[in-house]
């Protein structure tokens, strides 16, 4: 082992044809170590360097651990002191390079030899880039293939989704089509009737009926007025302008319900109301609907609403209890319904958006109520913590 | 003080060499080139920062190629190991389950060594890009990366950092 780097023989002139041979190998060791195709590096028990051979270690400091210079061989101590225990073991390092802020280095493989009969270990350091092309070309390749795969993945996807946004466009096209059609006709064939009365009631000179029918016309337009209204909105709800917000879930709660007519109705909140990262807007319109329902078709004038929320992994689940008149088991369905309303209070409208919202989101909502047996009625909605937009 | 090893894991192309030299250079380069073998860089926590980590603590962090796949797990490179944190591609929905495996296999090879999820690109898609549900339910510490931003990623390794010392690793 050389005492210091680039120790080698000299090349004193040897007569003996194998001194010669012994010295001829020994210069074209030196001219390959000096071309880089091979570096030796020899270290003790402590791993401290004690020499070095070749230009491809020259960065490698004599008198320093190894492991300074050679980072990759740092974890490895106790791997390479065992190899004296081992003897024919090596310790290899394929293709490795170290980066530093002046760039990459190259990538050399590295073994490491333990010689029972030699006080040093021996590092043989080569390079690792006689492949490099070649396997550069085939990364890249394979790369842009999984690039190309991915993309057609997506725009799949991307199509799948634009398909069911259509599915669920038509659908709603065709049920405002049956409500324009069906819940709008009763009130517009009431405002033909009432023109007759009203024609009839001139004819024979009755200006009190038809005073009458005129107020009546005017409510009846009204009405329709305010179902064209309700329709546009039910129409309009959906997550076309949401965006991902961080909520906190009790505020919002509560700010609905202070900006609410609360009447004699006392709401109570119970659970624990997370912070959660969610569309807003489609959240607490759901639940606005929700309560102002409640509220409007309370019929005492002291009442009890509570509002729980409880995390049921993949969803919130948020349940309002009344203590209402309850709700027919017979009208549970239809209730979901636009322009369905067992009250004479509203358009019939906010359990139909409710459900809208909730079918947007993937969200569900469950109904437990029965009058015969008890007053009051529960609504549990599920509102999915993950959103796909 | 003895540097410690933490392995950057995960498919070819998600951005594990673009998060090493954010980190350890501080910069991002558009170029890409893929990574053969391994490339080794080290880094040093640099003092005055909060949050459990031991200022002046030394690593040396692992760039692997991403075509060892999971024969990664087997390899010398990985021996002694204290941490491996394991990047997905955000636009490449496959990168993430393939997350899940290495990672999985990662802390079955090495029991008790910290590994945590960097699902890399977060630049490129929105927030609430989904994600596969056995990822989020892996019960790893994941974090959105952007290492063309920059973003979480010198917190990734920090708390890395921070689990290794705690864990006496």
């Amino acid at each position: 082992m050389p005492s210091s780097e680039q120790q080698t023989p000299s090349a004193a002139a040897v007569s003996d044809p194998a001194a010669q041979m012994m010295q001829a190998r020994r210069r074209a060791g030196e001219l390959l170590a000096a071309r880089g195709v091979f570096g030796l590096v020899w270290f003790d028990d402590d791993l401290v360097v004690r020499g070095r051979f070749g230009s491809l270690v020259e960065f490698i400091p004599v008198g320093a651990p190894v492991t300074q210079a050679v980072i990759p061989l740092i974890g490895l101590e106790a791997e390479i002191r065992a190899l004296k225990s081992e003897p024919g073991r090596v310790l290899r390092l394929p293709s490795v390079s170290i980066v530093t802020a002046s760039g990459t280095g190259p990538h050399l493989n590295m073994m490491v030899y333990a010689f029972e009969t030699e006080e040093h270990c021996l590092m043989v350091v080569s390079p690792a880039e006689l492949d490099t092309n070649l396997a550069i070309e085939l990364t890249r390749q394979i790369r842009a293939r999984l690039m190309a795969e991915s993309e057609v993945v997506a725009k799949s996807q991307e199509l799948a989704r634009m398909n069911a946004e259509l599915r669920i466009a038509n659908g709603n096209l065709e049920q405002f089509a049956a409500i324009a059609t069906h819940d709008l006709k009763a009130p517009m064939r009431a405002l033909g009737f009432l023109v007759d009365e009203i024609e009839t009631a001139m004819a024979a000179s009755d200006a009190a009926t038809a005073r009458q029918k005129l107020a009546e016309l005017r409510g009846q337009a009204r009405r329709v007025s305010s179902m064209l209204s309700a329709l546009l909105h039910y129409s309009s709800a959906g997550l076309n302008k949401a965006a991902i917000e961080n909520v906190d879930t009790r505020a919002l709660v509560m700010d609905i319900v202070r900006s609410l007519p609360l009447g004699g109705v006392q709401v109570e909140m119970a659970g624990v109301w997370p912070r959660l990262d969610t569309i807003a807007a489609p959240l607490s319109l759901t639940l606005r609907n929700l309560i102002d329902n409640t509220i409007k078709h309370h019929d005492r004038d002291k009442g009890h609403l509570l509002i729980a929320c409880t995390d049921a992994g993949q969803a919130l689940e948020i349940t309002l209890a009344d203590d209402g008149p309850g709700i027919a088991p017979e009208h549970h369905a239809s209730v979901f319904l636009p322009f369905r309303t067992l009250g004479t209070n509203g358009e019939g409208m906010g359990l139909a958006i409710v459900q809208k919202m909730l079918d947007a989101v993937g969200g569900t909502i469950a109904l437990s109520s029965n009058p015969a047996l008890q007053r009051g009625t529960t609504i549990t909605i599920r509102w999915p913590k993950q959103i796909a937009l | 003080m003895t540097a410690r090893k933490i392995m950057l894991l995960g498919e070819i192309g998600v951005g594990k060499s673009s998060i090493a030299r954010q980190l350890v250079f501080g910069h991002f380069e558009t170029r890409y080139k893929p990574t053969l073998g391994v490339d080794v860089y080290s880094y040093e926590i640099e003092p005055g920062l909060s949050g459990g980590v031991e200022p002046g603590a030394k690593f040396v962090i692992w760039d692997t190629d991403g075509n060892f796949g999971d024969s990664i797990l087997s390899h010398i490179y990985i021996k002694e190991a204290a941490a491996a944190l394991v990047v997905g591609d955000l636009t490449r929905q496959t990168t993430l389950h393939t997350m899940l495996d290495l990672g999985r296999g990662f802390m079955n090879a090495m029991p008790g060594r910290y590994c945590g999820f960097l699902v890399n690109k977060s630049d490129l898609v929105d927030a609430a890009a989904e994600l596969p549900p056995e990822l989020i339910q892996a019960s790893v510490p994941m974090l959105r990366t952007s290492a063309k931003t920059g973003e979480n990623v010198k917190n990734a390794f920090l708390r890395a950092a921070d689990a290794i010392r705690r864990r006496g690793l």
